[in-house]
């Protein structure tokens, strides 16, 4: 790919921007740029995990540095060393779970095994799913997509032409919809809230 | 009287944008209003929501993304004999030391004239000059990795760089009367998948379980590489029975321990004894896992109608070897 951005100021200018597809083209560049995998793997190993393991931590702490835009600090530590902290954390939080039950040579086992994804990383991941799934039970396709539109920070306009709406205000009024009928799940389901806020 | 909150202050207390007065009258209010913590937990609720649609876009633009630079992977492939793992690589640099110390001790041995043996030591059991010093390969890894112990002495093929393939031994199996107690070959007739989806013919997994009873192990394993995560649990029960019949014991009792995280499972149970017949085709170097496992169905009720005999039969045979 070719690299757009050339220091963490940038980067987060993009990310923090308003614009989805600067957004977009950071994640990526985050993704694809091997320094941050580098980085991440660099902490995985050096707790004795595994290449796969680092793939798998690294995606999900770049999806947590996502979230984590509005307190995460560039004078503190650069945007690699950060994500690489986050996923040396989630790794061991995995690992520590693991050990419980002497895990860690299941670990050894899987890596032996070359191309299989972790079994653990796939559960977690199914569970979260499973849990999304429920949430959004009523929702249907189209509330699913303007609630993901909105939630990566795309702009009415842009949701109206990635939706086919005439304009951005019929985006902006469906998108309103989705909100509350969302948030009236949410309440009339205090069960499903409840299991959101207590496993994730 | 509390007062009346609204959404909008339920955000602005979640967002810590009250004022400490207010957020103390907030928080009073919700130790009496349980109509309030309810919508308080629904906004949070909402949040979590709206972050995980996130994560499962960013984890499809992740795939996508892999998908389009196949040809421009983070690290550069190893060679095939090196199966790709940096433990494989670590391993292979381990022998190096060693290669030229077993070839030397190679030699001397050739040239050797065999001579009545009249002290304790073999040939063989000779050391070379550096053994005190230089690990061998199974020290420096018993070092790096003590827990994964099992695996690797269970692993005939474990050889710097090749993939855990465990063969059949050839010698007779001091453990086969164990494994013939302990296995128990699963129903895959098609009326007990689980899982909730309605299959068609066409269907991954439909496809993988004929080919499981059609014993073609090989080309059923390769359909239940890709796993299809809304449908987890009964490829992972697949799998681990597939992996199991050729003989990759360590991964289908990974495959069976996966299990035990599922919050929901009626498989649970057949799982864990899955990892009991994994564990004793690795014995014995799975020994104490094994006793742990079996130490677990004996004593918890749950097994008291399932394994619980087979798992105090195992324990008794598992003592007598």
């Amino acid at each position: 790919m070719r690299n757009q951005f050339t220091n963490d100021q940038e980067i987060l200018e993009a990310l923090r921007s308003g614009d989805f597809r600067q957004r977009e083209a950071a994640v990526k560049h985050l993704y694809t740029e091997p320094k941050f995998f580098a980085a991440a793997k660099k902490q995985i190993v050096n707790y004795h995990g595994t290449e796969e393991d680092a793939n798998d931590m690294f995606a999900e702490a770049l999806v947590t540095f996502l979230n984590q835009l509005d307190i995460y600090d560039v004078h503190q530590s650069s945007v690699s060393t950060y994500i690489a902290n986050i996923a040396k954390n989630k790794y061991c939080t995995l690992r520590r779970g693991q050990e419980r039950r002497e895990n860690r040579e299941k670990i050894f086992n899987y890596l032996q095994m070359g191309e299989a994804p972790s079994p653990e990383i796939e559960m977690l991941r199914a569970e979260k799913r499973e849990l999304l799934d429920k949430a959004m039970a009523k929702m249907g396709e189209k509330c699913h997509k303007l609630l993901t539109f909105f939630q990566l920070g795309h702009k009415n306009e842009e949701i109206a032409i990635e939706m086919g709406y005439k304009n951005a205000n019929v985006a902006k009024t469906e998108l309103q919809t989705c909100k509350d009928k969302l948030r009236l799940h949410m309440t009339q389901r205090p069960d499903i809230a409840d299991e959101l806020n207590k496993r994730l | 009287m509390n007062p009346v909150y609204d959404f909008d202050d339920i955000e602005d207390y979640l967002a810590n944008r009250m004022t400490a007065p207010d957020r103390t009258a907030f928080e009073q209010a919700l130790q009496t209003d349980a109509d309030l913590v309810q919508r308080v937990n629904a906004l949070r609720a909402e949040e979590k929501v709206l972050q995980l649609l996130e994560e499962e876009h960013w984890l499809g633009r992740f795939a996508e993304w892999d998908k389009a630079s196949e040809s421009q992977k983070k690290t550069t492939p190893p060679p095939p004999d090196l199966a790709g793992s940096t433990l494989s690589k670590i391993r292979l640099r381990q022998w190096w030391p060693v290669i030229p110390v077993a070839l030397l001790a190679l030699v001397v041995w050739k040239n050797i004239p065999e001579k009545p043996s009249n002290n304790n030591n073999s040939p063989t059991s000779v050391p070379a000059p550096e053994d005190k010093d230089t690990p061998t390969p199974q020290d420096t890894a018993a070092q790096q990795r003590p827990i994964a112990a099992h695996a690797t002495e269970a692993a005939p093929a474990d050889k710097p760089g090749t993939v855990l393939q465990p063969v059949a031994p050839k010698n007779r199996d001091p453990y086969a009367d164990l494994a013939k107690i302990a296995f128990r070959e699963a129903n895959f007739d098609g009326t007990t998948s689980g899982g909730g989806r309605e299959e068609t013919s066409a269907d991954v997994y439909t496809e993988a379980r004929r080919f499981y009873r059609a014993k073609k192990y090989d080309k059923a394993l390769s359909l239940l590489e890709n796993i299809d995560k809304t449908q987890l649990q009964k490829y992972l029960y697949l799998r681990a029975y597939t992996c199991y019949h050729l003989q990759q014991y360590a991964r289908a009792e990974q495959d069976f321990y996966a299990f035990r995280k599922f919050t929901t499972s009626n498989r649970k149970i057949d799982a864990v004894w899955g990892e009991v017949f994994c564990l004793v085709k690795q014995l014995p170097a799975s020994r104490k896992r094994l006793e742990e496992v079996l130490a677990e169905i004996t004593s918890d009720p749950i097994y008291a109608k399932s394994y619980r005999k087979d798992a105090i039969r195992l324990q008794q045979k598992l003592r007598q070897k």
